[in-house]
């Protein structure tokens, strides 16, 4: 990475760079995603959208049929062959996304990996591997990592391990019940992963997870309870349901307690009655973060963009350190899951 | 009777919040779910929403809103959502707007439009056709949903429109003005981009109707800045109908529709999250004249 000065960053975004300076972004992965990051792409000053690698046809179809008039080619190597890029976007599902990372880690571009967390253990071992070997930034992007009263509760120490000693989590969202739930999705790797990033970002490492899930309407997980252990000594109750009614967007709830009192954070809202700090402050009145709203990309946009000019929360917040760890903290749950509970370690 | 176009109404009561995610809290999205769940109640509420002075229901094409319309004997004034896209769609890999909705409706028929597409894969990338002409068969069918009497005009949806400005598509705003026009409806379009799309609409030189974005004194939603979406609305001469006007519940609904008229929004659309007493708080709204 390549670290500017806060000035220098001031500087940016007082005066967008011209065409050509701008991080040239090659996004790899034409689904939902990585529509999402095309258009926040697009719309930030700080970046150019170079082009698009998509093996499916058909979705090379739909972004030209959308307007995006930059170059699609079915192959990273055959893009490459062709046009320069800086950042490499991997929005590909996961059995695709490490060749993409080991192509681009080669071809020396920055990546950004979208969905690490929670993509199988294969696919993680090799990101993972080929990333070790980059001299580019490398990131993990997540939009949870940036919602505003988390965020906020990390920044100010108001969700961190010292004076809380329960933790309850808990995700819901309203899924189960669509005809496009069958889709090889479940509700952990949809729901439970955002809740352990946001958990180890807050509590740090998990090192032991003992968890039950279970399928109400077909084959996939529909519920899922975690026990989970850190490694600085705290342990939290997890819960994940998609099959919650009248919940259209996913809802999350983290709530600490011990001696120095009670905070409970939300995406509605943080909550602290805590010796240190006192309050309630709700989403709304956090300052907005990204240029643009619409998906999940542009809060990650705009976070990949400054840390590379140098801002470490939002390097923070794209740890790809951290990513890695809680696909091995879900890969834990899985096993935990088909064991019947039985307690897992974390591999490291 | 040759029918007239409509004007752009100043007071727009928004239905969205009953079937999509709207910023606001968890428990007030369910209490409000809760409380117009029977269609009824949803209807009732509508009925006195426009008497008190709402020029028209900004409404998604759900079976909730169409079974509400259903109960009544008139026509309300109607501004369609469209197209709708749930928020399930989240759960595939592909673009939502990838897929018809009637594709699924009945999988025993080979239906034309199935062939179309499968034709379509057969077609080189370089021969894709435009983003209008992959949402305006889903916007017939969708309105379709609304009686004709009923119907004053689209409001193209926020994830169609800022697709369009992202990818710079002058030509599918350019369609859908001219399309709506034809049948002498009212377009607009929603966005939670609103100062990205005032600009981009006076570089391309296309004026739709009017659009529809987040405008509040807290600055919540404004994209990119508070600041760059007031001068654009102040410059761009497009007609804006604010929403988002609590700011996510941090002001009062009055306080944020006054702040939103004297700042340039030509008319203010309060959803039903932002509402306690529906046909009261419009009321205030409707008498206010425009700053």
């Amino acid at each position: 990475m390549t670290p500017i000065s806060n000035s220098m960053a001031e500087s940016r975004e007082q005066h967008p760079p011209e065409p050509g300076t701008r991080d040239r972004i090659l996004i790899a992965g034409l689904g939902r995603t990585g529509l999402d990051y095309a258009c926040a792409f697009a719309l930030h000053p700080g970046a150019e959208v170079a082009g698009f690698v998509e093996a499916r046809s058909d979705l090379r179809r739909f972004a030209r049929t959308a307007g995006f008039a930059a170059p699609a080619e079915p192959t990273l190597s055959r893009w490459l062959e062709k046009r320069p890029a800086d950042t490499l976007v991997v929005c590909a599902p996961a059995a695709e996304a490490a060749e993409m990372v080991e192509k681009g880690v080669n071809a020396g571009l920055a990546i950004l990996v979208h969905g690490l967390a929670a993509m199988p253990r294969e696919a993680v071992d090799r990101i993972e591997k080929a990333m070790s070997l980059c001299d580019r930034p490398v990131a993990a992007g997540s939009a949870v990592l940036f919602q505003a009263t988390f965020a906020r509760a990390r920044r100010t120490g108001a969700l961190s391990p010292h004076g809380l000693e329960q933790v309850r989590a808990s995700a819901s969202v309203s899924r189960v019940f669509s005809t496009n739930a069958a889709r090889g999705r479940d509700v952990v790797d949809f729901l439970l992963t955002d809740l352990l990033l946001l958990l180890d970002a807050s509590f740090g490492p998990m090192t032991h997870v003992r968890a039950r899930g279970q399928s109400l309407y077909g084959d996939g997980l529909d519920e899922c309870q975690v026990e989970a252990k850190f490694a600085v000594g705290l342990s939290a109750k997890v819960e994940a349901s998609w099959s919650v009614p009248g919940y259209p967007g996913a809802a999350m709830v983290i709530e600490g307690s011990g001696p120095q009192g009670r905070v409970i954070v939300s995406d509605d809202a943080l909550e602290m009655d805590l010796a240190s700090l006192q309050g309630r402050v709700v989403a709304a009145s956090e300052p907005s973060f990204a240029r643009s709203e619409g998906g999940e990309a542009p809060a990650v946009v705009e976070g990949w963009l400054r840390a590379l000019s140098g801002d470490a929360v939002s390097a923070e917040a794209l740890s790809v350190t951290r990513a890695l760890r809680v696909a091995r903290v879900v890969d834990a749950a899985r096993q935990s899951i088909s064991a019947d509970g039985v307690e897992c370690e974390v591999l490291s | 009777m040759k029918r007239t176009q409509a004007e752009v109404p100043k007071l727009v009561l928004g239905i969205t919040s009953l079937a999509l995610p709207v910023r606001t809290t968890r428990d007030r999205q369910l209490e409000v779910s809760a409380r117009f769940r029977e269609s009824e109640s949803l209807a009732v509420m509508m009925v006195k929403g426009v008497a008190a002075g709402a020029e028209a229901v900004l409404a998604p094409p759900i079976a909730d809103v169409r079974n509400a319309l259903a109960e009544l004997n008139k026509d309300l004034p109607v501004l369609a959502r469209v197209p709708h896209l749930s928020p399930v769609d989240d759960l595939r890999y592909e673009p939502a707007l990838m897929f018809d909705p009637a594709d699924d409706e009945d999988d025993s028929v080979w239906s034309a439009n199935r062939a179309g597409a499968a034709a379509m894969n057969l077609l080189p990338v370089g021969l894709a056709g435009d983003l209008a002409s992959k949402v305006l068969p889903r916007l017939e069918r969708e309105v379709a949903v609304f009686t004709p009497g009923a119907l004053r005009g689209v409001v193209i949806s926020s994830a169609v429109t800022d697709l369009a400005l992202a990818a710079d598509q002058a030509k599918f705003v350019d369609r859908l003005v001219r399309y709506a026009r034809s049948r002498r409806w009212l377009v607009g379009f929603e966005t939670r981009n609103l100062g990205h799309i005032l600009a981009r609409l006076t570089r391309w030189g296309v004026a739709p109707d009017f659009v529809m974005g987040a405008l509040n004194p807290r600055g919540v939603g404004m994209m990119p800045d508070a600041g760059t979406v007031l001068a654009a609305v102040r410059e761009s001469g497009v007609k804006v109908i604010a929403t988002e006007l609590r700011a996510g519940g941090m002001v009062a609904l009055d306080e944020g529709a006054t702040w939103a008229r004297r700042h340039g929004a030509w008319g203010v659309c309060p959803e039903l999250v932002d509402m306690d007493d529906v046909p009261k708080e419009l009321k205030g709204l409707a008498i206010r004249p425009a700053a």
